[in-house]
């Protein structure tokens, strides 16, 4: 019966908590923007590739800008599998964080608004977040995988503004 | 209270019971333990097979071929949720791939709802969904020249601009990418990422002597046969030293 219960837990944490154009809907206001990109090439590709500890996913990031905030939808490996995280910047701040997607069977627990109302008001510190985030016991890894992503959206969204 | 009485005639049958028990084991031991003794001289531990029997005792399955599209020289395939072009996996997918086509040096493979770019050497460039403005439910997917078309929902959609953006389009459009047969060479040469070289024969030699290629039920039935051996051995010294003592 634990088994089957904690099989049914772990099996209810996989999954889309949220799509991304729902997400978008609800940051602006059912009206999201058109989508922009940023192709991750020479320093840029670099500076990401500092952030993270390895190079993105992807060589093309999309994100969205309307009302003087940036939304980013961004992915990161957890344990083995990606993370889908939704963030939202406005005035080099993190007005946002999310997780969209998950398809780990451990860590879901950063999705809980208790945690990631710590990141609400982050900036970049020299390529770090200017505060310590307390970590979940047993969700080490999608903590980082959220820190990780946090910095990232900032930097990019500092790359845009001194574009 | 009944006593139990050992007699010569019961100890006489747990012997022959348990010889017979254990006779074919011991063959199978011997046999095993020959080739195990011999791993160097026989080369067991650098030949593999790749048996499907075998791969399937060690939990190895390869997943079926789904689609397969044959674009500029390469195919482009899909494996259970594994998509390969030629034998290098390069993104994962549930849903199967609608066209694929290569254009303005990217590779574009449409899935029902998200389009994945890639680079010729396999490089993922992005994967572009309905919140990046591509059409939900693709039908198909076709390339001429620098522009991309896709058919959703009876409406052909086109983009000039490497999928970042798409419009609806009248264009009377249809050449569109179409499924192609894989031949058996390539699909082996897929198969291959799952299995690997296969197992080696050291390995599936070790297993069948120790048992553990029946996994917890081999541990076990190495422990039955085990009890069997030591009553062998006891009641064999046992009909020994009866014998000496007439």
């Amino acid at each position: 019966m634990l088994i089957t219960l904690l099989l049914a837990s772990s099996l209810h944490a996989r999954g889309i908590y949220q799509t991304d154009k729902d997400f978008l809907a609800e940051i602006y206001d059912n009206s999201p923007p058109k989508s922009k990109s940023i192709m991750l090439l020479g320093d840029l590709r670099k500076s990401v590739e500092k952030i993270l500890g390895h190079p993105y996913a992807s060589l093309r990031i999309r994100y969205w800008n309307k009302d003087d905030k940036t939304a980013w939808i961004l992915e990161e490996i957890g344990k083995t599998e990606p993370i889908t995280f939704g963030v939202v910047i406005k005035d080099s701040k993190i007005q946002m964080i999310k997780v969209l997607e998950f398809r780990e069977i451990r860590g879901w627990e950063v999705r809980y608004p208790a945690f990631t109302k710590q990141f609400i008001g982050a900036s970049l510190d020299k390529m770090k977040l200017d505060r310590n985030i307390d970590g979940i016991s047993g969700a080490t890894l999608s903590v980082w995988a959220m820190t990780s992503i946090a910095e990232l959206s900032l930097y990019l969204d500092e790359h845009l503004k001194n574009k | 209270m009944k006593k139990i009485r050992i007699t010569k005639k019961s100890i006489n049958q747990i012997h022959k019971f348990t010889g017979i028990a254990v006779c074919v084991f011991l063959i199978h031991l011997s046999i095993t333990g020959i080739f195990l003794n011999h791993t160097e001289d026989l080369s067991l531990d650098e030949k593999y097979t790749a048996s499907p029997i075998i791969l399937a005792l060690y939990n190895i399955s390869i997943p079926n071929k789904a689609e397969s599209f044959s674009v500029d020289n390469n195919f482009i395939s899909r494996f259970g949720d594994q998509v390969f072009i030629e034998n290098q996996p390069v993104v994962k997918s549930e849903e199967p791939i609608i066209g694929s086509v290569f254009s303005q040096q990217i590779l574009f493979i449409a899935f029902q709802n998200e389009m994945v770019l890639l680079t010729q050497e396999g490089e993922l460039i992005e994967r572009v969904t309905s919140a990046a403005g591509i059409p939900e439910n693709i039908e198909k997917l076709g390339a001429s020249e620098d522009i991309i078309y896709l058919k959703a929902n009876n409406q052909i959609w086109e983009s000039s601009d490497q999928a970042q953006t798409w419009a609806l389009t009248d264009a009377a459009f249809n050449d569109w990418s179409r499924e192609a047969l894989m031949p058996d060479e390539k699909i082996k040469q897929v198969e291959s990422y799952f299995s690997g070289k296969g197992v080696s024969l050291e390995q599936f030699f070790l297993d069948l002597h120790n048992g553990n290629i029946i996994k917890n039920v081999g541990k076990w039935f190495l422990d039955l046969i085990a009890i069997f051996l030591l009553l062998l051995s006891i009641s064999g010294i046992w009909i020994w030293l009866k014998k000496r003592r007439y």
